[in-house]
């Protein structure tokens, strides 16, 4: 049970700093000189009043509160919000971080503009109301030309005020062409569609599940709304819940996540489709799935016959067929015996919670991957049931996406559409071409795979304008540049974040005085609303964003509904009540919410409504589809036909490319908590603690198992390339036992072309990964890439 | 001020509580955020709960669901109406068991105060009366078996002689529900008797149950509908005002109509609501024999009703002081408890069921040893046998303190 | 007499290394540069170690936050020349920088290397010295430091309780680490108060002590991580 440190992993840990002491030449005579010399370096630190504010962080995300520590107007500390129902006090290293993102050396200072080329970029330094002046004039010429559809914005994310914001904006303009980045987490949420007609976010109800199935997520490096999950893995372990959830994670890499987990399953990569619907056959075989649901909810089980009498297969006569217990083992590598016992364990330990697929290195027609994964939620009977799978509340309100008619592009007309897909339409200028593009705070030609596609189309874009607080990679792309306040000096609103069932709204009024000439993007859009006046003016009829923020907490409170952050007792209560039908608001008014919002920080939705399944199963038969008509219409429209195979609408194993004499590695780039998103590499305190497993901070390493090296005559530490058919990075090898024979991984997040010095550190895999569109979602993917790997 | 005028040793016991606790919220069922108002049950429901979390209650109980789930749902289990005597004898009946698993698992049994103690209670009692979400499978065959869908349609299931239930399917609480079949409950008798429809009758969660189902089968999330914490004195009001002490009494003995502070009426207020509908006939029929006036209620009046009536049946009526007299000796009190005894002289204490669960906690874990060492056993209490006691111990103390004896 | 003491659940911890970050901002810990760095002179009084054993595909990892253990008995301060460190009669080891000479005989007798040498001039870079923390001293080049358990904490928590005339209690006085540590993994109290979370914590079979076998008699004590018992109902054993 109890175990003893290793003193040499100490002292590797350590090692410069204890090792210098009998070599150094310090000696006793040189002391009091040394003191006298001291006295003149001592940094003295300016005291003042102390004062607390709240906060939301942005730095992800994942929706955390905070608390800011003020000694005069200087923020100080950052720490958790305690009544924040996602973080509760507690806050991830990055959330800490944000002080330095609020004082770091590179921000922008005043607003920006190229009077150079794209390629040759000569900035001029101008003032926020000027460069305001000319995003209106240019707005005003589109629309007086009738092309204001050809207006792109591309946001950060969907949940929230902002976006809320911002469509409106796009939507009285006359564009239909709101975007959003890529969330991580496509094929999920294309997997969800299939089989539950759902569009809104899925969420899990991870801290009432008893037994996880994790193929290959990094539930504790950043995934999703990451303190809400290690609160929720806090609490599996939690001695006063009763019984300890297990975690089992399926990976080919002993990823921190693996190295947490209760079992870490090492898998062949590419085959964790295989094992799931190897765990579904034992599952069916032994009659251990949740009999009652997939007779009274699911569709697709059985074989079955269509209007016109044709025959379709069932679920259950394919994985009968074709992931029998034995090929199944052979396929993943993983021991028959492993699979037998996962499918029993899962089926005792009710409710049981399957997520996947990965994303950061997908194999085309990673949604039926992930389909297969989900359908083991459908089997255990998982689906919004508490400790399941459930969706995403919204928020009081209208809705966020206006589908507005002729939009640029395709996806828009299905769900939000993902900005991967703008390279593409830029270049064709099909169906029309774009005029002016607006970025907020995102960077896209870092974060994309098909980064390198986005760069070159902007140079198609006749105007660009970026808000950014730095000048990344994309923004120095950009026209104007506008830079945007961090998360301390302005306004903050947060939705909910993504996983989390529950309907949140964070606010918080700027904590201290802003440091440079920023502006607000929403105050922007606000005032360029005024200046061009007539029904854009009238949709959006705010001073500033504030008065927008108040506008919004009026639509809270006409929900009647919810109730402001408060104590975990306080939410207790909150939600027993709701439960019970009654609703017991700490407020009598909008303007009362209005301020307990301001000091508590937020308001929420405590309560959940399981198993209304009119909501939760919004497929052609109402029903959870092992057989998903979604896809099978999405087919018919694709290729015009109604002749569609059955197994282009039910979970299988996608098609593993092989690895030639070439390109003999696989590489699998990895995410981490620090730079989590492909964010924080400008920030040293996450540079420093990234990489600690392989003992590695402030730059890029590569991941080999030492025998792998050996074969190709690398050693620990060498300088090497890694090369694919797309092109070459250095990187250091660092020998990793976790990384799987024949794997080679490097961290996403480094590499950044543009954004200062600490940013600019290490090397961006997403350069040398193949990229090509998904078959069936459309949706560009970082792709399954083989490089070789050689001593540079 | 206080109604219960028949039970002295209460009021001594409101008065002190209202005394000690001056930030103390009063508050009656259910949750009432502002005090105000003259009906009280000692204590605050929300307090209550974080004692219910702070002294380890939660650790293995769980209310609602929200807690330990190694102990019985204290909101759920035992099914019916408990008043807070019959709460103490719940308590009493169970604590060897639970300080035996407290000893096994090395966690010491908690200490109360009486404040600490009369909001647990007032938080129990308040929970008790919630009505949980429904059984959506169960609400759809209920709705069959009692031929709601051969007039109403609920979405493209039933008929269209009646409105679509979908159109309520906002509202949560089956108070709501209630409330408006009450008002509808004439036109809809007519329409039964026409077609020969039985009047369908509401046992235990069965509203709650097909609440459920209707909500289930609403085409999207609807917004929901909640009730908002109702006012007990408002509620008073409505009972003189609309009637219903005509023929009802709040336990004073029974009238015309049933004491709606006995204890064989329902747990939960919707259940309670439910029980008014079931009885809609038979008190139309009696109203109008006495030509009165059928009384309409809007859904915030239903919620006061029945949270007055919650806030009356938390009192007990008085219990006989001879049966109690019985009860000390055959339970083996009076062994112990008398003067010179093993135990405290009981007479003279000021008893209610706040104080006897607060003594209950800290000095009970000490009291069952001795027992145990003495081959006693620990007394057990039925229904009703909790208020003859403390009528005897009240009248024990009232004679000690008319005859001179001080303590 | 408190004697504080630590209690960190290795089943909890998430590795996610908030602790490291929480610790540098509230004591002002300068990042030092990426050359330095490259040469094992960051500073953290909490780190959190990898401790990674085996070979693929039998591997185990136990990240560990290791803060100064605070030894009872510690090794760090009978080498010290110049009496430049010390234990208080409340059980934390300080290090009292005016007298410290750098001769980083304290950081080759930490068995735990929590002991950090200040080789330059701490950099603030841009504006980062407004984030500094006044509770807290910046150190100059040319001494030891480490973590004093956020000793500023307590002074303050004191100072509050004087004022509002009570004792300190339980969870007035926490270390930045504890306060952030967002899966709760970290307890901070009393150990001597029998009746506190840690000193409970400290008495369950899950509970060991670091190189306890050294006789340093560390005051963080670690809970060991236990495994899943096959869904029997039971949680890791407090």
């Amino acid at each position: 049970m109890s175990f003893t440190f290793d003193r040499r992993n100490f002292l590797r840990f350590a090692a410069g700093g204890a090792v210098g002491v009998a070599t150094s030449g310090v000696s006793l005579k040189g002391i009091s000189t040394l003191n006298a010399a001291i006295d003149s370096e001592l940094v003295r630190v300016p005291s003042g009043p102390e004062s607390w504010a709240t906060g939301v962080c942005n730095m992800c995300p994942g929706g955390c509160g905070l608390r800011v520590r003020l000694i005069g107007n200087r923020a100080v500390k950052i720490q958790g919000n305690p009544l924040h129902p996602i973080n509760r006090g507690g806050l991830c290293p990055k959330g800490l971080a944000g002080l330095q993102e609020l004082y770091h050396p590179d921000r922008l200072r005043t607003a920006l503009r190229n009077t150079g080329t794209r390629d040759n970029p000569r900035w001029k330094g101008l003032s926020s109301d000027e460069a305001l002046g000319l995003v209106s004039e240019r707005m005003r010429k589109l629309r007086d030309a009738g092309e204001a559809r050809s207006l792109v914005v591309v946001d950060r994310q969907r949940s929230g005020l902002l976006p809320r914001l911002l469509s409106r904006f796009m939507t009285a303009y006359g564009s239909p062409n709101y975007v959003t980045m890529p969330t991580g987490m496509d094929a999920l949420q294309a997997a969800i569609y299939a089989q539950q007609g759902v569009s809104e976010q899925v969420a899990y109800d991870f801290s009432n599940s008893r037994y996880v199935l994790s193929f290959g997520v990094n539930l504790l490096e950043g995934w999703g709304a990451p303190v809400a999950m290690m609160r929720a893995f806090s609490r599996w372990r939690d001695a006063a819940s009763g019984r300890r959830a297990k975690l089992v994670q399926i990976e080919p890499r002993f990823s921190m996540t693996a190295a947490r987990a209760d079992e870490w399953v090492p898998i062949r990569p590419g085959t964790e489709a295989t094992l799931a619907l190897g765990m579904a056959y034992v599952l069916i075989s032994e009659g251990l799935y949740d009999a009652d649901f997939v007779r009274e909810h699911t569709f697709g089980f059985e074989d079955w016959r269509d209007a016109e009498g044709n025959s379709h297969t069932g679920f259950k006569s394919l994985v009968k067929s074709e992931y029998r217990l034995n090929d199944a083992a052979t396929v993943t590598g993983v021991p028959a015996d492993t699979i037998l016992r996962l499918a029993r364990e899962a089926a005792q330990n009710r409710p049981v919670l399957a997520i996947g697929d990965r994303h950061n290195s997908s194999l085309p027609g990673n949604v039926y991957a992930a389909m297969a994964v989900h359908s083991l939620n459908g089997l255990l009977g998982s689906i919004d049931v508490p400790g399941g799978v459930l969706v995403q509340q919204q928020l009081p309100g209208q809705a966020l996406v206006s589908n507005a008619k002729d939009p640029l592009l395709p996806s828009a007309q299905t769900h939000v559409a993902n900005a991967g897909e703008l390279p593409q339409a830029i270049v064709s200028k099909r169906p029309y071409p774009m005029q002016m593009l607006l970025l907020n705070q995102v960077n896209p030609v870092f974060a994309l795979p098909n980064g390198a596609a986005f760069r070159s189309a902007m140079k198609d874009v006749p105007f660009i304008v970026s808000f950014s607080a730095f000048l990344d990679d994309t923004a120095v792309l950009a026209d104007l540049v506008i830079p945007a306040p961090t998360g301390l000096e302005s306004w903050q609103d947060g939705g909910t974040p993504p996983t989390v069932a529950n309907a949140i709204v964070s606010i918080s009024p700027p904590a201290v005085r802003p440091r440079k000439d920023v502006r607000h993007p929403g105050d922007v859009m606000l005032s360029v609303a005024r200046s061009l006046g007539g029904s854009l003016a009238a949709a959006l009829p705010f001073a500033g964003y504030e008065e927008f923020l108040r506008n919004e907490v009026n639509g809270l409170y006409t929900a009647q509904a919810g109730a402001v952050f408060g104590s975990t007792l306080e939410d207790s209560w909150n939600r027993l009540m709701e439960r019970s039908g009654w609703w017991a608001p700490s407020y009598s008014n909008a303007d009362e919410l209005w301020q307990q919002i301001k000091k508590q920080g937020g308001w929420w939705e405590p309560a959940y409504s399981h198993g209304e399944w009119s909501h939760v199963l919004r497929t052609k038969s109402g029903r959870f589809e092992f057989y998903s008509q979604a896809l099978a219409d999405l087919a018919k429209q694709r290729r015009r036909t109604e002749k569609i195979e059955d197994r282009e609408c039910l979970p299988h194993q996608p098609t593993i490319p092989e690895a030639t004499t070439n390109f003999p590695l696989l590489l699998m780039p990895v995410e981490q908590l620090p730079l989590a998103g492909g964010e924080g590499a400008h920030l040293p305190y996450l540079q420093q603690i990234a990489g600690v497993h392989v003992f590695a901070n402030w730059d890029s390493w590569l991941e080999i198992h030492p025998e792998t090296a050996r074969t190709f005559g690398i050693g620990d530490g060498d300088s090497v390339w890694i090369e694919s058919g797309r092109g070459r990075v250095q990187a250091r090898a660092r020998f990793y036992e976790g990384a799987r024979p024949g794997v080679v991984h490097l961290p996403l997040g480094y590499g950044h072309k543009s954004g200062g010095e600490w940013a600019c550190r290490g090397v961006n895999p997403l350069e040398i990964v193949e990229e090509q569109p998904d078959p069936v979602t459309g949706l560009p993917s970082a792709h399954w890439t083989y490089v070789k790997v050689y001593r540079a | 001020m206080i109604v219960i005028a028949n039970r002295r040793s209460w009021c001594v016991l409101l008065f002190a509580v209202a005394a000690l606790a001056v930030a103390c919220v009063l508050v009656a069922v259910p949750l009432r955020a502002q005090g105000g108002g003259g009906y009280f049950i000692p204590g605050d429901p929300k307090a209550g709960m974080r004692s219910f979390f702070d002294k380890g209650c939660a650790r293995c109980h769980s209310a609602l669901g929200e807690g330990g789930h190694s102990a019985p749902d204290l909101a759920r289990a035992p099914t019916g109406h408990l008043s807070s005597a019959e709460l103490l004898a719940a308590m009493w009946n169970h604590a060897p068991e639970m300080w035996e698993k407290m000893r096994i698992e090395g966690v010491a049994p908690p200490k109360f105060a009486e404040t600490d103690m009369a909001n647990l209670f007032a938080f129990l009692y308040s929970v008790r009366s919630l009505d949980e979400p429904g059984d959506a499978e169960r609400g759809r065959r209920l709705l069959q078996e009692k031929r709601c869908l051969e007039c109403h349609g609920v979405g493209t299931e039933g008929k269209r002689q009646a409105p679509d239930l979908l159109k309520w399917a906002a509202y949560r609480n089956p108070v709501s529900w209630i409330q408006a079949m009450w008002n509808h409950a004439p036109a809809m008798q007519s329409a039964m008797a026409a077609r020969g429809v039985k009047w369908p009758v509401f046992d235990g969660n069965d509203a709650p149950d097909m609440i459920a189902y209707i909500r289930r089968s609403a085409p999207s999330a609807a917004k929901p509908a909640y009730l908002r914490p109702a006012d007990p004195e408002a509620g008073r009001k409505i009972f003189r005002e609309k009637g219903c002490a005509a023929c009802h009494a709040v336990g004073h003995g029974s009238r015309t109509a049933p004491d709606l502070r006995s204890r064989t009426l329902p747990r939960t207020l919707g259940q309670f609501a439910a029980d008014m509908w079931n009885h809609a006939p038979a008190m139309r029929a009696s109203m109008q024999a006495r030509n009165i006036a059928r009384p309409q209620f809007t859904n915030k009046e239903m919620a006061d009703l029945i949270a007055y009536l919650f806030a009356e049946r938390y009192f007990e009526p008085a219990g006989s002081a001879e049966r109690g007299a019985r009860l000390f000796q055959s339970k083996g009190c009076a062994s112990c408890h008398r003067s010179g005894g093993a135990g405290p002289d009981l007479a003279g204490a000021s008893v209610s069921p706040i104080h006897i669960a607060t003594s209950l906690w800290n000095h009970g874990p000490v009291m069952f040893q001795s027992m145990q060492q003495q081959q006693v056993a620990w007394p057990r209490f039925q229904p009703g046998e909790v208020v003859d006691l403390i009528e005897f111990l009240g009248s024990k103390a009232a004679h000690r303190r008319d005859s001179g004896g001080r303590q | 007499m408190p004697r504080w003491g630590m209690v960190i659940d290795l089943a909890k911890c998430t590795a996610c290394q908030a602790c490291t970050v929480a610790c540098q901002t509230e004591n002002n810990v300068p990042c030092v540069p990426p050359k330095e760095a490259a040469r094992g002179r960051i500073i953290s009084w909490i780190s959190v170690l990898p401790q990674i054993e085996g070979e693929y595909p039998r591997l185990s990892m136990r990240p560990t936050p290791l803060p100064c253990v605070h030894c009872d008995n510690p090794p760090c301060i009978r080498v010290c020349p110049v009496q430049a460190t010390a234990i208080n009669p409340e059980g934390v080891v300080r290090q009292i920088y005016a007298r410290c000479i750098g001769c980083r005989y304290c950081t080759n007798a930490c068995p735990y290397t929590r002991r950090m040498f200040n080789w330059y001039k701490p950099e603030f870079p841009g504006e980062f010295t407004e984030a500094l923390n006044p509770d807290v001293s910046v150190r100059p080049k040319g001494v030891v430091e480490k973590c004093t358990l956020c000793h500023h904490r307590l002074q303050k928590a004191r100072d509050e309780a004087r004022a509002a005339k009570r004792e300190l209690a339980e969870g007035d006085y926490v270390p930045a680490c504890v306060e952030i540590c967002p899966a709760g993994a970290m307890y901070f109290g009393d150990l001597e108060d029998h009746n506190s979370t840690v000193a409970a914590l400290a008495r369950s079979r899950r509970a060991f002590k670091p190189l306890e076998e050294l006789g340093t008699h560390p005051k963080v004590i670690y809970l060991a991580q236990g495994e899943w018992s096959g869904g029997d109902g039971q949680g890791p054993r407090t």
